[in-house]
């Protein structure tokens, strides 16, 4: 009678053993947007309210398991940083100027994302210049379109945007890039969606004159579609010569084309990247000009002309050759019921699955990102307790540099507890050993590293104070997370 | 930070569960503004006791009967939240409406104002809902033509703030100002997002403005022709919808200037419904009712004036 009540105790059990014993993947891409543009708290802030509450957001990024955060610091042809060809932008301050007192917010990103294990991205805009009308007059005198107003139109949507179609306004963006990666140690550019203006009904894009100028009697479509091609061509060619580390990453509109205008399309109903916003951006993948693709699947499994359910399956079996990750509106997941006969109140744990199931993806982002700090529908528990609860690497990036750097070296204790090691100091190059990995095991015997929940922390300093007695490695980890042999295990009592 | 302005008049019964609404709201980065009105049934006492209560959280503003238009234009002027929203005194907005909105916001920073749907039933806090999102003159046609979910109050929506600058704001002095109002601040807008969740419990009240006549029931009038012209001056798009909502206005005040013997008032509807049924009757956008007023309009004055309120 005893053992039968034990044994049903432990069937009971056994549910609940499976969940906490279910493994996160230890090499994930775990971004979350951070968007600038009309968000009116960082003009509102003083420059301390702002550095305290962006590491309010990245301790909580950090806390739900995020490894990668695509900061927007060029929101509309301006600068959340000190740009050498741009004005400060309008939703950090007025007329252009620096903030008083003076801060760098990318440099200030950069660091604390760095100081938490985690990588930033800086995310540009292209082509947008202004959000509406009104803030066309209030383009600060040193903005470039007041040197050349002749190198951008206005659209029916009511914003502004360098012509696309003029090699100038190419070369312009590329210098902005250039000037970033080169003053900043960013681990990633980011391009969002915008690229031609997303249409209003019955408006064509006024590029007469530059079409006129450059078209060569191509078809306008091709021809802007050859625009943008370029654009990212010349931005890529652009990193690959100046940091070569630095991934470029673009979060197109979730749907390249339809079935019904393209054979190769997916089995929806909405708009095209490819026909209304001239971005090819399968081609962009083909040619290797990008290193990763997160298309915006921002509706939920069932939606009736976009289901992320077919679109999910559609992205990872179109024959990428870069890394997929899949954009992931919180809101939608959140507050939406999974499918029959799951009986689970969001889509979160589906969604998830879907990416992890298959091996063509390789992470997925938040949008938007201040949505976890505030936990919109209980997310963030969930990252934190389940779906992210350990922490993961960010993807290796072969196409740029394979091959593991040296281990570390010299792992020693110090009084306190902490431990430290020895690194080679970075050359400027991809192989650099810019930070590190941590490992925890019970003892000297199951050192794996590649153990599900081995890893404990992402770091980018050269020493270590645990929380927990055990035996620990130590990893290096290049530019582009190649992963060295681990230390020689160090026991913490 | 969302401002919550809440003008306030002679609501002394309501007055609290609706400044708790806010205060017990998801979503906990606000402040509240509340402009009394020169209330005289103890409101202004109340609104005093919840600024001692929480003064990080409230601050009062008192007007001297300036009108309804005025107490809002003072909250906007002195909000510093970047997002703006307004709630009656007697109404209500359900725990999640703030969070709900935000979630919104912030996920389509290309939205200027974010709708949603208020309901009578105290019981029936909606929190699902189809989400659209419309350009700016698309919402205003919705509403001009009076489709569903396109309501011109100024509650049960979250505003950008930059939507009210430049003075962008209500007209003093006037009844109807929402509905005049509702055309100017989508047309700042560059793009709407109207939700069908029920986020606002709005309160009958048998004895409030609208359902009796006063002199300034007139202002309707007021307000159709001010859209008609804000809209032919800067959206012709919708010149045929302010000229529908126009005539769906003057209809109902004939109705009532014939029922309360305002021959003069009477006269000008009548007026502008023989120069318009025929346009009514041709656009085929037109809603349902206004084209049978436009019928009925075609058997003479006496016999629309008898028959037209029971449409």
């Amino acid at each position: 009678m005893k053992t039968t009540k034990v044994l049903l105790c432990l069937a009971l059990l056994l549910p609940s053993i499976g969940l906490q014993a279910q493994t996160n993947p230890k090499r994930e891409f775990r971004g979350a947007w951070m968007h600038t543009v009309f968000q009116g708290q960082y003009h509102r802030q003083t420059s301390d309210e702002n550095k305290a509450y962006l590491i309010g957001q990245l301790d909580s990024l950090k806390e739900v398991g995020v490894n990668a955060v695509l900061f927007q610091v060029r929101p509309q042809a301006d600068a959340f940083y000190e740009s050498k060809f741009e004005p400060w932008s309008c939703y950090l301050t007025d007329n252009g100027e620096a903030p008083v007192p003076y801060w760098d917010p990318l440099k200030f990103m950069i660091d604390e994302c760095h100081a938490r294990g985690m990588e930033l991205h800086a995310w540009l805009n292209p082509y947008r210049v202004t959000s509406n009308t009104k803030q066309i007059g209030e383009l600060p005198k040193s903005h470039i379109y007041h040197q050349h107003p002749e190198r951008f139109l206005k659209y029916d949507d009511g914003k502004l945007y360098f012509d696309p179609g003029l090699p100038e306004n190419r070369e312009f963006i590329c210098k902005v890039v250039e000037d970033i990666i080169t003053r900043y140690d960013v681990d990633g550019i980011h391009f969002d969606d915008y690229f031609y203006p997303y249409p209003v009904k019955d408006k064509d894009f006024p590029d007469d004159a530059s079409y006129a100028k450059y078209g060569n009697g191509m078809d306008r479509g091709d021809w802007r579609r050859q625009n943008v091609d370029r654009l990212i061509e010349d931005i890529h060619n652009t990193i690959a010569a100046t940091r070569p580390w630095v991934r470029f990453g673009i979060s197109p509109f979730g749907i390249w084309r339809n079935k019904k205008s393209d054979p190769r399309g997916s089995d929806t109903n909405g708009l095209q990247n490819y026909d209304a916003l001239y971005a090819d951006v399968l081609l962009w993948d083909e040619k290797g000009w990008i290193d990763y693709l997160l298309p915006q699947l921002y509706w939920t499994l069932e939606h009736k002309s976009a289901s992320s359910l077919v679109l999910v399956d559609w992205w990872a079996n179109v024959g990428l050759k870069r890394h997929l990750y899949i954009g992931q509106d919180i809101g939608a997941t959140m507050k939406n019921p999974d499918l029959p006969p799951s009986t689970e109140k969001t889509q979160l744990r589906h969604k998830i699955e879907l990416t992890r199931q298959n091996d063509n993806i390789h992470g997925n982002c938040w949008w938007p990102g201040y949505s976890l700090s505030r936990n919109v529908g209980g997310v963030a528990d969930s990252l934190k307790t389940k779906y992210q609860s350990t922490p993961a690497l960010v993807p290796t990036y072969p196409w740029i540099k394979t091959g593991a750097p040296a281990p570390v070296a010299k792992v020693r204790l110090a009084a306190d507890n902490s431990f430290s090691w020895d690194a080679p100091i970075p050359m400027g190059k991809a192989g650099d050993v810019v930070k590190f990995a941590v490992y925890r095991f019970d003892n000297r015997k199951n050192i794996d590293i590649e153990a599900p929940g081995a890893l404990v922390a992402l770091t980018y300093s050269k020493t270590f104070k645990p929380t927990k007695p055990g035996v620990y490695v130590v990893t290096a980890l290049d530019r582009v997370n190649n992963e060295s042999e681990p230390s020689k295990p160090i026991v913490i009592k | 930070m969302i401002s919550v302005v809440i003008p306030v008049f002679n609501t002394v019964e309501y007055l609290p569960q609706c400044v708790d609404s806010i205060l017990g709201q998801s979503f906990t980065d606000f402040e509240i503004l509340l402009v009394d009105d020169g209330s005289t049934d103890g409101s202004a006492e109340l609104c005093r006791g919840y600024v001692e209560r929480h003064p990080d959280k409230i601050r009062l503003y008192s007007n001297k009967g300036n009108g309804l238009s005025d107490a809002r234009n003072t909250a906007i002027v002195e909000a510093s939240g970047d997002y703006i929203i307004f709630l009656d005194s007697d109404d209500i907005y359900f725990g999640n409406a703030l969070e709900h909105l935000m979630d919104i916001m912030l996920s389509h920073p290309e939205c200027d104002i974010v709708v949603a749907q208020f309901t009578h039933n105290i019981n029936c806090a909606q929190s699902k809902g189809k989400l659209s999102f419309v350009s700016a003159t698309d919402a205003i046609i919705s509403t001009l033509y009076q489709h569903p979910y396109y309501h011109p109050s100024p509650c049960a929506k979250l505003y950008r703030r930059e939507v009210f600058n430049a003075g962008n704001m209500f007209v003093s002095g006037r009844r109807y100002e929402d509905l005049e109002a509702c055309p100017r601040f989508y047309f700042k807008a560059r793009t709407i997002a109207c939700t069908t969740e029920c986020l606002y419990f709005y309160r009958k009240n048998p004895t409030s403005f609208i359902n009796t006549w006063s002199e300034s029931r007139a202002d309707a009038l007021w307000a159709v022709d001010a859209i008609e012209s804000f809209v032919a001056e800067n959206c012709r798009e919708a010149l045929s919808a302010a000229r529908a909502r126009k005539f769906s206005a003057y209809f109902n005040i004939f109705n009532l200037a014939v029922k309360v013997d305002r021959a003069d008032l009477a006269d000008r509807c009548w007026q502008f419904i023989v120069a318009s049924r025929r346009e009514v009757l041709h656009d085929s956008k037109e809603r349902l009712k206004n084209k049978l007023g436009a019928l009925l309009s075609f058997f003479g004055r006496r016999f629309t004036g008898s028959l037209g309120r029971l449409l």
